[in-house]
């Protein structure tokens, strides 16, 4: 189903990506290529805590633990199309990584959309696509925006009066190491092939260092 | 690096420029409109809307999808949609309605995974894979038309 992804779409994002990419640099000629955008220096968010709405509201630090690869998205359950789209190929892209590199990612998600999304059906929503996967959700929207601003990611919620409430949201997935570094993001349409040749170059370099 | 820069920079303003076309040569040419290949995304545990996808190939002459329907049983509400990079930076991704969709004469128009899509409001159940469910598509020419959706993980 990838080819029927609409081309104008993916590539409007990939136009705002190639805006971007001038701020990114190549880390050495024999670095791996990854399809991913990389922001060099890579955004630091590891200070960044949400509440984990499966583990009680207990904070939770955007951070991998050693060795591993967090992957966060911001985004919402009533989301129709791109959200499921997005753990969709996640999810297949996770299970053409090894069981041993499987167990070394873990993903997080952020709903942006708190007064639609209870912690209860959050967790639920999250769990379904990955069992040990974190529902991140706070009331507060001033920590909300920030741990946004922090990743670059951007959204919104517009009460839709009668109908659907307009939400409007990035469709980036992100991807932090254990040192709680952005090391990548992909916008909406990365394949899952591209997914996971990214990971396993990331999960590579991180047994390298470790 | 570079090579993929300049690449992505053609993909680009072939994009802008409309220059990518998505309709299907198909040779033959059926005098009424045909969907294919409808499918929707199986639902996650709590997901209350969902999507559904087709070909729709037009007929003799143009064409014009109006409204989507099923059951009370799959769904409270059925709208076309089309899910749209806003403006303002960041690659920011919202969804429309629309009023209608084109469908001209002999071309495929595509609903697929971030762009056109059938949206499902509040689901009745769970979209459940292998499980099917009726759509009815009321077009302008051809009338009534109604297409079995099969339900997919992708
Ligand atoms: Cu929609």
């Amino acid at each position: 189903m990838k080819a029927d992804r609409p081309l104008r779409l993916v590539s409007s994002v990939v136009c705002l990506v190639l805006a971007f990419a001038s701020c990114t640099s190549n880390r050495g000629a024999d670095a791996p290529t990854m399809t991913g955008l990389a922001l060099e220096p890579a955004p630091d968010v590891s200070a960044l805590s949400l509440p984990d709405a499966g583990n009680g509201g207990a904070p939770f630090r955007t951070r991998a633990a050693p060795g591993g690869l967090l992957l966060v998205y911001f985004g919402y359950t009533s989301c129709p199309d791109v959200c499921p789209t997005t753990m969709s190929d996640l999810r297949v892209a996770e299970s053409s990584l090894t069981e041993a590199q499987q167990g070394r990612v873990r993903f997080a998600m952020v709903t942006i959309d708190p007064s639609r999304d209870s912690d209860e059906l959050l967790t639920r929503y999250v769990r379904s696509f990955a069992a040990d996967g974190h529902a991140l959700r706070t009331e507060d929207a001033t920590e909300l925006r920030a741990a946004a601003a922090a990743f670059g990611a951007d959204f919104g919620v517009k009460d839709g009066g009668m109908g659907q409430p307009e939400v409007l949201h990035t469709g980036w997935v992100y991807v932090v190491d254990d040192r709680g570094r952005l090391r990548l993001q992909w916008p909406f349409g990365t394949t899952s092939e591209d997914m996971a040749s990214d990971l396993r170059v990331l999960l590579t370099e991180a047994v390298g260092r470790a | 690096m570079t090579s993929l820069r300049i690449a992505l920079a053609v993909a680009c303003l072939a994009a802008s420029a409309g220059l990518i076309a998505c309709g299907d040569d198909g040779g033959s040419s059926p005098s009424a409109v045909a969907v294919r290949d409808a499918w929707a995304r199986s639902t996650a545990d709590g997901q209350t809307a969902g999507a559904a996808y087709m070909k729709i190939t037009g007929g003799s002459v143009d064409d014009r999808l109006l409204t989507a329907a099923t059951p009370s049983d799959v769904a409270r509400a059925v709208e076309l949609h089309e899910t749209v990079v806003a403006g303002g930076g960041m690659g920011s991704m919202t969804m429309r309605e629309l009023d209608g969709l084109d469908v001209p004469a002999e071309e495929t128009v595509q609903m697929s995974p971030g762009g056109y899509h059938v949206m499902l409001v509040d689901l009745a159940a769970p979209l459940v894979v292998g499980r099917s469910f009726d759509l009815v598509l009321t077009f302008a020419n051809a009338g009534p038309q109604t297409v079995r959706v099969s339900v997919r993980d992708t």
